[in-house]
């Protein structure tokens, strides 16, 4: 992947954004990787928990685009490991947020199997739903 | 001792097992569990992002309700016991939030309610040493916690994020062999099974395998949706991974029962209990699909 790397980036609005939202400080995250090494969905992420910080420090809005802020499910070992005390998971989320603001949903109901929607407790798919619907 | 009780959605559908069990173990130790009047759904995730109160409004309806009838609210999923107690947090620290939702609500809520889980109650209150244990669950069971009962440890506070013990030192009274395994807190792959339905069967099954390394014979759990993913699917572990056997999922309040011997229904369970419970002469009271 190639990036762009500018001090108008990473002084930019997208990183001053995700703190607001996120109330992160994300440029104390000082890369130890321990969000990715406790993270039960990292293994199936396109890029890691702590790759997804390091593009919002560097300003690069395509992370907005890694499958990986839609597969983590708020289980916060992150945010419980950080020696830096960067609740990632609060970051994740107020990423989700910029992306479903837009109006974009990431599933439809129509596609989730009904084997599911039979037998799913009801807190799994109202959770499911706020998580990936706009 | 009364105490006001929100159950959820999804004890009143899916999980009905968790709530009749719950309601018949309490009735035997002295907790009338006061059921609160017009209750609605919680929301059932906390909302991550700062500037979202419409997602608190919810919780603070059932808080502000819950309080006109007293001062102690008790749960029993993981997911409302979360949502709630983070959102009476948020209620009670944060100034602007509060009046917000006391605006929108009509309500004048200050955040002065304790939420508390049933587990909390029967450490706390009860003490797990003084439950009359007339069945001991004689069985090699592995607590699993999953995320929401212990994390954010900030705002939860009920036990250590990392190594809790509250399931173990209750399982321990019920006359179990605590099985001690490495994914007792791990998720579990939550609502993801929703969405991504293949890394929430991966998740489950890393959880399995570990208890079943460990040789426990059962897995105890109070949370709808933990229970929902390690017991359903694992008829899909089966298909994918050879030699791996069934394990039953018990509720926690499910085996509080018994132990206590109410007259128990294990209902809505994927993988058959009974021939555990059977095997090990444990009374209860069987319940044909």
């Amino acid at each position: 992947m190639r990036l762009e790397i500018s001090s108008d980036r990473v002084q930019g609005d997208f990183v001053k954004r995700v703190e607001e939202l996120s109330g992160q400080d994300v440029l104390s995250c000082y890369q130890c990787g321990k969000c990715s090494a406790g993270c039960p969905v990292a293994s199936d992420m396109d890029i890691l928990p702590n790759q997804v910080i390091r593009l919002i420090q560097l300003g690069q809005e395509d992370v907005l685009d890694s499958e990986a802020i839609f597969m983590c499910a708020s289980c916060f070992t992150c945010a419980a490991r950080c020696p830096k005390g960067v609740d990632l998971a609060k970051i994740m989320e107020s990423l989700r947020v910029i992306v479903l603001r837009r109006g974009k949903d990431i599933i439809k109901i129509s596609e989730i199997p009904q084997e599911i929607l039979d037998t799913a407790p009801q807190q799994a798919l109202v959770s499911g739903l706020r998580k990936n619907t706009a | 001792m009364r105490i006001v009780y929100y159950p959820g959605c999804t004890l009143y559908e899916k999980a009905k097992t968790l709530d009749q069990s719950a309601r018949l173990a309490c009735s035997m130790i002295d907790i009338e569990l006061f059921e609160l009047p017009n209750w609605t759904c919680c929301g059932t995730t906390f909302p991550l992002v700062t500037d979202n109160v419409m997602n608190l409004v919810a919780a603070a309806r059932i808080l502000a309700n819950a309080k006109k009838e007293g001062d102690r609210l008790t749960t029993l999923c993981a997911f409302c016991f979360n949502v709630l107690k983070r959102t009476n947090k948020v209620i009670k620290e944060d100034k602007d939030k509060r009046e917000k939702l006391n605006l929108f609500l009509e309500e004048d809520y200050q955040g002065d309610l304790e939420v508390i889980h049933l587990l909390e109650i029967l450490r706390d209150d009860i003490g797990f040493e003084n439950l009359d244990v007339k069945n001991k669950i004689a069985l090699k069971v592995a607590p699993y916690y999953g995320c929401k009962l212990l994390r954010p440890f900030e705002e939860i506070q009920m036990d250590d994020p990392e190594n809790p013990t509250i399931l173990e030192d209750f399982l321990s009274a019920l006359g179990c062999e605590v099985v001690r395994f490495p994914h007792k807190n791990e998720c579990c792959g939550s609502y993801l099974v929703v969405s991504q339905e293949k890394t929430a069967i991966d998740c489950s099954f890393s959880i399995l395998d570990a208890a079943t390394k460990c040789n426990a014979e059962a897995i105890a759990v109070s949370c709808p949706l933990c229970f929902y993913n390690l017991d359903r699917n694992q008829e899909e572990i089966k298909k994918q991974s050879f030699g791996f056997e069934d394990i039953p999922v018990f509720y926690f309040t499910e085996l509080l029962g018994i132990a206590l011997g109410a007259d128990i229904k294990l209902e809505g369970h994927f993988v058959d209990p009974y021939p555990l419970l059977k095997m090990k002469n444990l009374p209860v009271q069987e319940v044909r699909k």
